[in-house]
């Protein structure tokens, strides 16, 4: 990248491990903060346990809601993790290498976060294990891989642990910087988790191989995980639901969403880690150029679904987008959607000189995901709460509990506790990464100008 | 601890001169298997002469995949004919949502088989008492002769001749520990000419 | 270039007489409309791949850039065809469609965006072929050109150039969402899958992939362009085509699964239509020829980094995608009729006679022919796009070892 500057490797390895070998004040306030958050969440999922899923909005047309809203929504985070990290991989883009292991880490606690909410919202979360586990307890009830719901555990349980192994697999050469720097406890935690790594031509050899073997592998299984979300809501025969484009589109919308998370994750851990020598502006010029090319591939999806919901003139199709676009307070959540998911960030994100600032690409960033919070939440409770005519008697139109709002900023402070967690005990900028590109970095002389280059290994 | 006596590391600043070390080293006679690079990060293959590593980590993916394959299939069939429900009028062993779950059990199988062939093929855990200095971590360089034996004497001197800023033997005390904080500089990286 | 011709004039000779009466039934209109969406889904989509290495700044792409943009010409082709087809719709009145009941609709709007997208493919070629034209010119000594070749002109062009292609790709994008709307899903009662745009576009870059490696292969043996024509262009543009083939497999698959799912008696009709019934030949035939074969042979990288596999791998990819749209089209217009809520009854395969085989065979003939002749007015490697890559690109010495340089100027 052009503003590269060269950095010595003693340098490099005293600014990235400064956060994990100390601990500054802010971090016991932050920490703080969140457990608080997270425990009154953790008090909501008790008073759900023990008094019943009547403290939250459902009732027998809206079953699904905030809760499934927040699992996709996480979801969606978690992809753009690999997203980033693995297709820069492996097209060599050189200015992935700060901030790959922060958008792995995001994936990783976004995807603990999503799959809580389905536990939640089971209401009796034991019950659990005998619905999905594949082991007979009692009654010979086994799972059923028809339901849609099933394919959700196989699909997560992939994804989470293909990222973790990921991320482990690239933090064994930083471990073992760690381990060299440490002593103490520290030194004892490095040094197993580092497995002896020495730093060899061999173990960089397969570093580097591994590397781009897992980003191919890890590639389809990120694209079949939201997609298996989304057949959760498509298999249904449900109007708006049963659409055959929801999968990629969830997709896409995932990636949307995720890229604006990581950006947020960004600007966080450059802030905290004072990193400000690695994650530079250009880094956020070229990570807001990637956002315009998803933007407009989430805009095309997104029209997709309002057309071919309105193409064959179903009245219920019809209806979902006639809820969507004139029934008030649903059309002022709708519009809100679109601008803060693309009216906003998207025309800012046109100008380098706001690709380049890191509070404007903040702000677009937060805007981003309201936007793409709103979207979920409609798209799961519009079409179910068109169930209404199919029911006996009139039922409340749903409206969001205290224990749902609790709840759903619960699940951010646990995705943002793991992440400053990890942060605190292990590199969160990988420093290999970071020195192999002061290790490629050459000038290249063009007539009289010298310009930056890298060695194409 | 009591290291490999037959061993010695030597520590360099430059890139050039690990090069130039490897080729006084293969010179006195000690084979390329015997002699290892240490790094703080990966440089290009062949920058300090040695041979092209070769392993098989791209073997592992497959059986890792066709294992997850088969415990897919597995657990399909057997989870739909132990509980033949009938859902939707779909039949039994309905082969779409079993393509599904199966392919996640591929792709499990071929991540987690990827990562054991890592391992393997870094020769990860390594608990062997090869000499190591964590001066290595901040960007020295450093050359390690195994198996010197009677050469030992002449793999250090060619170390010496090459520019080694110092000499790990193999029959050492455990490394001095390191303070949490800054520790000597070293040159810049990077190498080659600009 | 005689046999191409030959093969072209008998195409047209073909469609006019299917226009002149000779059609026997709608189906025979599937098959020119195939014939459309093939090059709307080859040649037409081959300077995507131009324009995504010139916006990566892939030095790979260097050497395919020119080859890839030439084939905007078979819109020569796709232009009039499609306009001709748009003749043959059934009745549009109160039919399910993207236009609802939009004045001209849809065969104006579709007629002009396609027109606007030959043009916008024309101009791209013609802005990137400016500099090339100008030192033709030079070098046979004629009349000095409008091109001065200064730093702001320079400037001017690559912006231009990413512009054109950003465009191009938008247009060609929307064209591919009109065709497959008003030619296919209109069609069929009960049909209104938005996941088939997608699928036809993002096939569609698939192949124009397969399309331009086929045209790097033969310009690198035929041509004598090896020195030109470098490997990592097929390496990295077999990658792109590894991963195009597995969203081939994804799309599909999510039209599949849903369908399969619903099991309304409308979807269980839809799927024997398209893929289980009378077309299960060529459903499979696509599957094997768009997906199977071509991830197995560019599963392995050492296949990847030869110039062979990539070629194979494209070869299977274009004739997969003719199959395919034939599926796709054939079915389409076999049930075409007045407008009605669903699918009840599935007819027959519909089997090409002479007239449809001839344009199956002249159209893409015509557009090869094209190519050809604009090969003879242009140069298939992009001059100062090559002279350009290679001040950027150097081979110096490391340590002990010789190593790529790739230079980034800002």
């Amino acid at each position: 990248m052009q503003e590269r500057r060269a950095l010595p490797m003693p340098k490099i390895n005293t600014d990235l491990l400064d956060f994990v070998l100390h601990t500054p004040r802010w971090y016991w306030i932050i920490a703080a903060g969140l457990l608080l958050l997270l425990g009154a969440a953790g008090v909501s999922e008790g008073l759900i346990i023990v008094i019943g899923l009547q403290l939250l909005g459902l009732s027998n047309v809206q079953l699904w809601a905030v809760f499934i809203t927040n699992f996709i929504f996480w979801v969606g985070i978690s992809h753009a993790g690999v997203m980033v990290s693995a297709i820069l991989r492996l097209t060599h883009a050189e200015w992935r290498r700060p901030i790959t292991r922060c958008a792995e880490v995001l994936a990783i606690f976004s995807l603990m976060t999503a799959g809580l909410f389905p536990l939640i919202h089971t209401g009796r979360v034991w019950r659990t294990i005998y619905w999905f586990l594949p082991y007979d307890f009692t009654r010979g009830i086994w799972p059923s891989v028809r339901s849609a719901l099933i394919w959700d555990p196989s699909a997560i349980v992939t994804y989470l642990t293909g990222t973790i192994l990921f991320v482990y697999v690239d933090l064994i050469p930083d471990l073992a910087v760690a381990r060299d720097r440490s002593h103490g406890w520290r030194h004892a935690l490095f040094s197993v988790l580092a497995m002896g790594f020495k730093g060899t031509s061999r173990q960089w050899r397969i570093q580097t191989a591994a590397g781009m073997l897992l980003s191919a592998l890890i590639l389809p299984v990120f694209v079949s995980v939201h997609s298996i979300v989304a057949w959760d809501l498509s298999m249904a025969i449900l109007p708006g639901w049963h659409s055959t484009i929801l999968a990629p589109y969830f997709v896409i919308g995932a990636v949307h969403s995720g890229v604006a998370g990581v950006v947020t994750t960004m600007v966080a851990i450059r802030k905290a880690l004072r990193a400000y020598d690695y994650i530079t502006p250009e880094h956020f010029d070229t990570i807001g150029r990637l956002q315009i090319v998803v933007a407009f591939g989430y805009i095309f999806f997104f029209l997709m679904d309002f057309y071919f919901g309105l193409f064959a003139r179903e009245p219920v199709e019809v209806a979902i987008w006639e809820l969507r676009l004139t029934t008030p307070p649903i059309n002022l959540l709708f519009f809100l959607q679109v601008i803060t998911a693309v009216l906003i960030p998207l025309p800012i994100w046109f100008f380098r000189r706001f690709r380049r600032s890191v509070s404007a690409m903040f702000w677009t960033s937060i805007s981003v995901n309201i936007g793409m919070w709103l979207e979920r939440y409609l798209l799961v409770t519009n079409p179910v709460s068109l169930k209404q005519p199919f029911t006996f008697m009139w039922v409340p139109v749903y409206v969001p509990q205290p224990v749902e709002y609790i709840i759903t900023i619960g699940g951010l402070a646990f995705a943002s506790f793991g992440i400053l967690t990890f942060a605190k005990l292990l590199p969160i900028i990988p420093l290999w990464d970071v020195k192999e590109g002061q290790v490629l970095l050459q000038r290249v002389r063009i007539g009289r100008v010298t310009v930056p280059g890298v060695i194409r290994d | 601890m009591a290291g490999d006596p037959d061993t010695v590391l030597g520590l360099f600043c430059e890139p050039d001169q690990v090069a130039e070390a490897l080729d006084r080293l293969r010179g006195a006679g000690f084979p390329g298997r015997d002699l290892k690079v240490l790094s703080a990060s990966p440089y290009p293959e062949g920058a300090f002469g040695e041979a092209p590593e070769q392993h098989h980590l791209y073997v592992f993916p497959f059986v890792g995949a066709a294992c997850g394959f088969a415990i897919g299939l597995l657990l399909t069939i057997g989870t739909q004919l132990a509980y033949p429900l009938d859902t939707g009028g779909k039949p039994i062993l309905s082969i779409p949502p079993m393509i599904n779950v199966m392919y996640e059990g591929t792709m499990l199988g071929a991540i987690i088989a990827t990562v054991l062939g890592v391992l393997f093929e870094s020769r990860l855990p390594d608990l062997s008492d090869a000499p190591y200095d964590p001066r290595i971590s901040e960007g020295y360089l450093g050359v390690l002769v195994l198996h010197a034996g009677r050469q030992l004497g002449a793999a250090e001197q060619a170390l010496r001749d090459a520019g080694a800023l110092d000499l790990v033997p193999g029959r050492t005390a455990p490394a001095p520990e390191q303070p949490d904080g800054p520790v000597p500089e070293a040159p810049p990286a990077g190498g080659g000419s600009t | 270039m005689l046999a191409l011709a030959t093969l072209a004039a008998a195409g047209v000779v073909a469609l006019v007489e299917l226009l002149l009466g000779g059609a026997r039934s709608p189906a025979s209109w599937g098959y020119v409309a195939a014939a459309l969406a093939f090059l709307l889904s080859t040649a037409q989509a081959a300077p995507p791949l131009a324009f995504a290495s010139r916006l990566a700044r892939g030095f790979w792409g260097i050497s395919l850039r020119r080859a890839a943009d030439l084939w905007v010409v078979a819109g020569l082709v796709t232009t009039p065809l499609l306009i001709v087809l748009l003749t043959r719709l059934p009745d549009w009145h109160n039919r399910p469609s993207i236009w609802l009941n939009w004045p001209g609709a849809p065969g104006v709007w579709d007629a002009v965006g396609i027109t606007v997208l030959l043009l916008a493919g024309l101009a791209l070629l013609w802005a990137g072929a400016r500099p090339d034209r100008a030192a033709a010119r030079a070098l046979r000594g004629g009349s000095a050109s409008a091109w001065r070749g200064t730093v702001r002109a320079w400037s001017v062009l690559t912006l231009g150039m990413k512009a054109l292609g950003g465009l191009y790709l938008l247009v060609l994008v929307f064209v591919h969402l009109l065709v497959v709307s008003d030619l296919a899903l209109s069609l069929v009662p009960g049909w209104s899958s938005p996941n088939m745009p997608p699928y036809h576009a993002v096939t569609a870059l698939q192949a124009g992939i397969a399309t331009t490696l086929l045209t790097l292969a033969a310009l690198r043996y035929f041509g004598g362009l090896e020195r030109y024509i470098r490997r990592d262009a097929f390496h990295a543009a077999g990658k792109l085509l590894l991963s195009l083939s597995l969203l081939w497999f994804y799309f599909t698959w999510a039209e599949l699964l849903t369908y399969w799912y619903g099991r309304t008696p409308a979807e269980l009709h839809l799927l024997d239509l398209l893929m289980f019934g009378p077309y299960l030949g060529l459903f499979a035939a696509a599957a094997l020829l768009n997906f199977v074969l071509p991830f197995l042979v560019l599963l392995w990288n050492r296949v990847r980094l030869t110039v062979a596999g990539p070629t194979l791998a494209a070869a299977l990819v274009l004739l997969g995608n003719y199959v395919d749209r034939v599926r796709i089209y054939v079915a389409a217009w076999s049930v075409a009729g007045p407008p009605r809520p669903e699918l009840d009854q599935v007819p027959a395969a519909q089997w090409p006679g002479l007239p449809e085989v001839l344009v199956l065979l002249g159209m893409p003939a015509a557009a090869l022919l094209l190519y050809l002749l604009a090969l003879r007015l242009l140069p298939a490697v992009s001059l100062w796009e090559y002279r350009a890559g290679a001040l950027l690109e150097v081979e110096r010495p490391y340590l002990k070892t010789r190593v790529p340089v790739i230079a980034k100027p800002s």
